[in-house]
């Protein structure tokens, strides 16, 4: 039978055998080995607290109290030191898994637009936003709506600008050289209501050089109704030539010649390459020509449907190949006609 | 056209810097394209006078020169030089405008101290075989940049055609600047010619539609002068050659006026001058020495002999000015700007005559130009004789035109007064007589372009200055149909980029052996194409596809992955039928090459992306069946259907195919119908998530190998219904242990009822029904 003080240091000796044991385990079979031994029901200390009431009763409540404080303590430095070994033990396991990160990853392949896709859409967009809607029309047109319709007869000066492909076996049709003809269309279908219109296409030219491809592609946008004016059209190209080029981007008109179009103008934005102190670009000009643009001729509308003392209105038309050519630095037209992968993987 | 800073001073007075009047004239519409700058770069070269000149070889001779300061030996081969003359001299030192700089060099033995110039070395013109002989009062040892304006500033003009018809002339280029400047450019007055001369021939013009005015007049040699350097240099500056006084002179009056003169030598013509359509298979040398056969779109001026010149065009061979003659025949005409047009594109010669003839010239500029040949003639020793013949009248200007100020106000949305609308008009030379609101309006006689109200507003928006123009947006419309096709192509191009391909665009121009290649003869052709391989209207967009592939492979360029949408054209009776389709291709692997290996691309990759594709696009019940397209493998290709509907066709080329286009690799391709894939797609519902658990299970089926997955698939679909929620096959094995001619088919089905949870029975029932059918129709038992 234990007395009073030899009990307290018994408890005392107990708790520093069993952190020995404790922070000696290495692994978690360890662990528990000391959990058995320590606070199993055959353990030491499950024998000392069934020996409490052989305690005098003075002493009862002290070592009552020390060894469940014992207990409590025990408990949990085993929790702690679970977690160390297993926190130890992920640690080498990880370690064991590194790889070498600078590895290339596994390589997928991009799909991506063409140029002038991008730029086709960039343009729709442009005009959609300015509640213009789209239209398309054939690419094998009569010459009645590709020239005669647009105040081009024949034997007008403007034709020889139009180097024209003729159909075989079809007399009266020609690829179309613009996407004018679109505009004719788009009034039949809409006189006398106002039209607000943009179609992209296809059009063909007898040419073939570094700036001229025999097909490429034209944007065109329309507006007719009454009290349309030439401030209207330089409001929609002005927004239109931001959403292209830029909130900066500047803007000027200049008369020109359209047939179909009276007053003409041609339309220059500031040199996006040097920014209008003139560069090789714009022959020191500091003005890009973008598009051509006018009040619809009278003789248009009347082909249209619309009468000309009552309605008014505007047009403009892009290459698209010059604005991505412009726009990314493409120096040679053809290069976007050869689907060229090495091209196409910088969009 | 080519015009001179310095000319256009001498017409309006003191202009701004050439920068300053480029930039305006482009704001007015006259793009100046180039402003060039002749004999920039000269320095150091003086006027001399030639003292005395001894032959050094037969060629070369030794020239003593007198400068203002000191004597100076040259060397020239130049066989224009005589004692007394004044010329360029360059010391050593001295620059030229090509940059080289003169040294002294050795001749035979003799020391020449620099050189004599020619314009070309000075870089103002374009003779270069003759020294330029400098005026008798070009003060002596002054420098010659100096005493000759360099570098002397040229615009290079672009015209449109409008502009053509009143621009081509240094008068017209003047008139517009000067709109700008507050200058007003002179014109000279049309006069009458008089009475033919005695023993004049008769003149008979066939027909007042090709030619409306001719008039002509006689003109005689005065003295033997050389064409001044001063009318010289504006030829030059013009990019035109000096030939001789007579010449020089008509075509000096040309470039100012902008009426083309023909001189014809008076003793080579005989008879009376007839101006008719040509005889088709006629024959005329021009000028240029070219014998040229006729057509009977011509124009002809023709005497006893037949035609002396080609009408408006370019004049004979026969009728040529020479040193000889004493006396020509001029003529200045009016001729069908048509006719002249078409005969100069028919023989492609775009001579300076007829590049005006062809836009057309105003009524009385003929008589104009006789009027300037007149005060001009003396410079160059000739001389004009009095009367001269003609036929035709000047028509009459025609009325005024009456503009209404409000239509203009409308049509450039600029709140102009009547007034100001008048000024801006009197500011290009129109007369405009306004009361209220509208105004009648005559314009200049060379403004043949001007015709109706809205020239007239183009007009008064140049007058008042296009810069001044609002900034507005129109006021709404309403909305309008757009055609779906357009969204599908731009969704479908969106969707396999997503699935890796690039976009591509081919021409629509291809030859036609590659449509009969691939099996899809041409339908529509051009007539007149540039070259075969751009002269058939292609059937199929694999045309341009494959050749792109081919184009990649050959510049070492693998993994491909194309994509490309567009029209194909077909026949319909006498129609061509234009129709959207969409093509993809793959060659060799999906992506480069890695340590994570590499597969070359087969037929079931391009399936797989046509399957996710449709799918995307929500077309429904997409399947294939076996194909029979001839540019394909026949055992490796499929067409594709949703339903019914027939969308397109994919499959592996042909080998023989592939050999032909230069493909040397498999190369899987696809082609689909827009217009079929808009019919069939389906509107994007949200179907409700399934709430109650699905039941899976795996079958492993033995059936006979030549049984098409598809014909089993669909019989899955068709018996369970809508009890089935998925269904995947997993793996497809044949060779032992399954019998040799069976195969083994292994499925994961996915069974779900919208209505209550599947329980372990009804997933029994509904696979042993499956089953039994399958049994049933294709003699399949479960492995
Ligand atoms: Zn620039």
């Amino acid at each position: 039978m234990l007395k009073g003080m030899d009990r307290m240091k018994d408890v005392e000796a107990l708790r520093s055998d069993a952190l020995r044991d404790i922070a000696a385990a290495r692994d978690e079979a360890a662990l528990e080995q000391a959990r058995i031994v320590w606070l199993g029901r055959k353990g030491p200390l499950v024998d000392a607290l069934r020996g409490i009431k052989d305690a005098p009763a003075a002493e009862r409540r002290d070592l009552g109290l020390a060894l469940n404080r014992l207990r409590d303590e025990l408990e949990s430095l085993m929790t702690e030191r679970q977690a160390e070994i297993s926190e130890r033990a992920l640690f080498a396991r990880l370690r064991g898994e590194t790889f070498d990160v600078t590895l290339p990853g596994r390589p997928r392949a991009m799909g991506g637009p063409h140029p002038l896709q991008l730029v086709e859409d960039a343009l729709v967009d442009a005009l959609h936003a300015l509640g213009f809607h789209f239209a398309e029309g054939p690419e094998v047109e009569s010459e009645a709506l590709n020239f005669e319709a647009l105040n081009i007869p024949a034997d007008h000066p403007a034709r020889e600008m139009h180097d024209t492909f003729f159909v075989q076996d079809q007399p009266g049709y020609v690829l179309r050289t613009h996407t004018s003809p679109v505009q004719i269309r788009a009034m039949r279908k809409h006189a006398p209501q106002p039209v607000r219109m943009i179609t992209v296409g296809r059009v063909y030219r007898r040419d073939d050089d570094v700036t001229h491809s025999p097909v490429f592609h034209q944007m065109e946008g329309l507006a007719v109704g009454e009290g349309i004016g030439m401030h209207h059209l330089k409001g929609t190209l002005y927004e239109f030539c931001r959403a292209i080029f830029g909130e900066d981007v500047r803007i000027r008109l200049r008369p020109s010649y359209f047939p179909f179009t009276e007053p003409s103008a041609e339309v220059d934005i500031g040199c996006v390459f040097c920014g209008g102190e003139g560069c090789r670009i714009c022959k020191g000009t500091g003005f890009i020509e973008i598009l051509g643009s006018g009040m619809v001729h009278p003789h248009v509308l009347r082909e249209g449907g619309y009468d000309p003392a009552v309605h008014t209105g505007f047009a403009f038309g892009v290459g698209v190949e010059r604005i991505a050519m412009l726009r990314y630095g493409i120096d040679d037209v053809r290069l976007l006609f050869q689907s060229d992968l090495r091209l196409l993987r910088q969009f | 056209m080519r015009i001179s800073h310095a000319w256009l001073t001498e017409i309006l007075g003191p202009l701004p810097a050439p920068q300053d009047v480029a930039r305006i004239l482009t704001e007015q519409g006259l793009e100046v394209e180039a402003l060039e700058w002749h004999g920039e770069g000269l320095s150091g070269a003086l006027v001399a006078q030639v003292q005395e000149l001894s032959p050094v070889t037969e060629r070369l001779t030794r020239v003593l020169l007198h400068t203002a300061q000191a004597d100076a030996i040259c060397v020239t081969g130049a066989p224009n030089l005589e004692a007394g003359l004044k010329v360029p001299y360059a010391p050593p030192g001295t620059r030229l405008p090509d940059g080289r700089t003169l040294e002294t060099a050795q001749f035979h033995g003799v020391t020449s101290h620099g050189m004599l110039l020619s314009a070309d070395e000075i870089g103002i013109g374009s003779d270069h075989d003759g020294i330029l002989v400098l005026p008798q009062d070009a003060p002596l040892g002054e420098d010659v940049s100096a005493y000759l304006g360099l570098p002397e500033a040229v615009y290079e003009i672009g015209l449109t055609p409008s502009f053509a018809q009143h621009c081509q002339s240094a008068i017209g280029v003047a008139r517009e600047l000067g709109a700008r400047l507050g200058r007003s450019a002179p014109n000279v007055a049309a006069q009458p010619l008089g009475q033919p001369p005695r023993s004049s021939p008769s003149l008979q013009v066939e027909d007042a539609e090709i030619c409306p005015l001719y008039a002509g007049v006689w003109m005689g040699r005065r003295e033997d002068v050389k064409t001044p350097l001063w009318m010289r240099r504006r030829l030059w500056s013009c990019g035109m050659r000096p030939v001789s006084p007579i010449v020089d002179l008509t075509n000096y009056v040309m470039l100012e006026l902008g009426q083309p003169l023909h001189p014809f030598a008076e003793d080579k013509i005989q008879g009376p001058i007839r101006v008719r359509s040509a005889e088709a298979g006629e024959e005329l040398e021009t000028l240029d020495g070219v014998r040229r056969v006729l057509s009977a779109e011509d124009i002809v001026i023709a005497d006893d002999r037949g035609p002396v010149a080609l009408a408006g065009v370019m004049g004979s061979a026969r009728a040529e000015v020479d040193a000889a003659t004493e006396r020509v025949f001029l003529e200045a005409a009016l001729f069908s700007p048509r006719r002249v047009s078409r005969t100069m594109r028919r023989i492609g010669l775009r001579s300076e005559a007829a590049q005006r003839f062809a836009h057309g010239l105003a009524a009385d500029l003929p008589l104009r130009a006789i009027a300037r040949l007149r005060e001009l003639a003396p410079a160059v020793g000739w001389e004009v004789l009095p009367g001269g013949i003609q036929a035709g009248e000047v028509a009459p200007a025609p009325p005024p035109i009456t503009v209404a100020a409000a239509y203009v106000r409308t049509l450039l949305g600029m709140p102009l007064t009547v007034e100001e609308q008048a000024s801006a008009l009197r500011s290009l030379g129109f007369a405009v007589e306004s009361a209220a609101d509208r105004f009648a309006v005559s314009p200049p006689r060379d403004r043949i372009d001007v015709r109706e109200a809205c020239d007239v507003a183009e007009e008064v928006l140049r007058g008042v200055g296009i810069g001044k123009l609002d900034v507005e947006l129109p006021p709404p419309a309403p909305a309008a149909d757009e055609p779906a096709v357009y969204y599908l192509r731009r969704h479908a191009m969106q969707v396999f980029m997503a699935l890796g391909y690039r976009v591509a665009v081919s021409y629509s121009l291809v030859d036609p052996s590659l449509l009969a290649t691939l099996g899809q003869p041409a339908e529509a052709a051009v007539a007149n194409a540039l070259s075969v391989d751009l002269s058939a209207l292609r059937t199929t967009l694999r045309a341009g596809l494959l050749q792109a592939l081919a184009r990649n492979l050959a510049r070492g360029v693998g993994e491909i992955a194309l994509v490309e949408a567009g029209r194909v054209f077909h026949r319909s009776r006498a129609d061509v039928v234009e129709e959207e389709n969409l093509a993809f291709a793959l060659c060799g692997p999906r992506a480069p090459i890695s340590r994570f290996g590499q597969q070359p691309a087969d037929f079931f990759d391009l399936k797989g992306d046509l399957e996710a594709a449709l799918a995307a696009l929500r077309i429904p019940d997409v399947h294939v069946r076996p194909g029979s397209d001839p540019a394909l493998h026949p055992g490796r290709q499929a067409e594709v259907l949703s339903g019914e509907r027939r969308l397109g066709t994919l499959g592996e080329l042909h080998p023989r195919v592939a050999q032909q286009l230069g493909i040397s690799e498999r190369a899987l391709v696809g082609e689909l119908s827009l217009e079929a894939m808009l019919a069939a797609q389906v509107a994007l519902v949200a179907r409700p998530l399934p709430r109650y658990p699905a039941l899976v299970r795996d079958v492993a089926l033995v059936v006979d190998e030549d049984l098409p997955y598809e014909v089993v698939r669909q019989e899955v679909r068709e018996v369970l219904g809508d009890l089935l929620a998925a269904d995947a096959l997993f793996d497809v094995f044949a060779g032992a242990p399954v019998p040799s001619g069976k195969k083994s088919l292994a499925l994961r089905l996915t069974l779900q009822s919208p209505e209550r949870t599947l329980t372990e029975a009804d997933a029994e029932e509904a696979l042993s029904r499956l089953l039994q059918r399958l049994a049933d129709r294709f003699g399949a038992r479960l492995r």
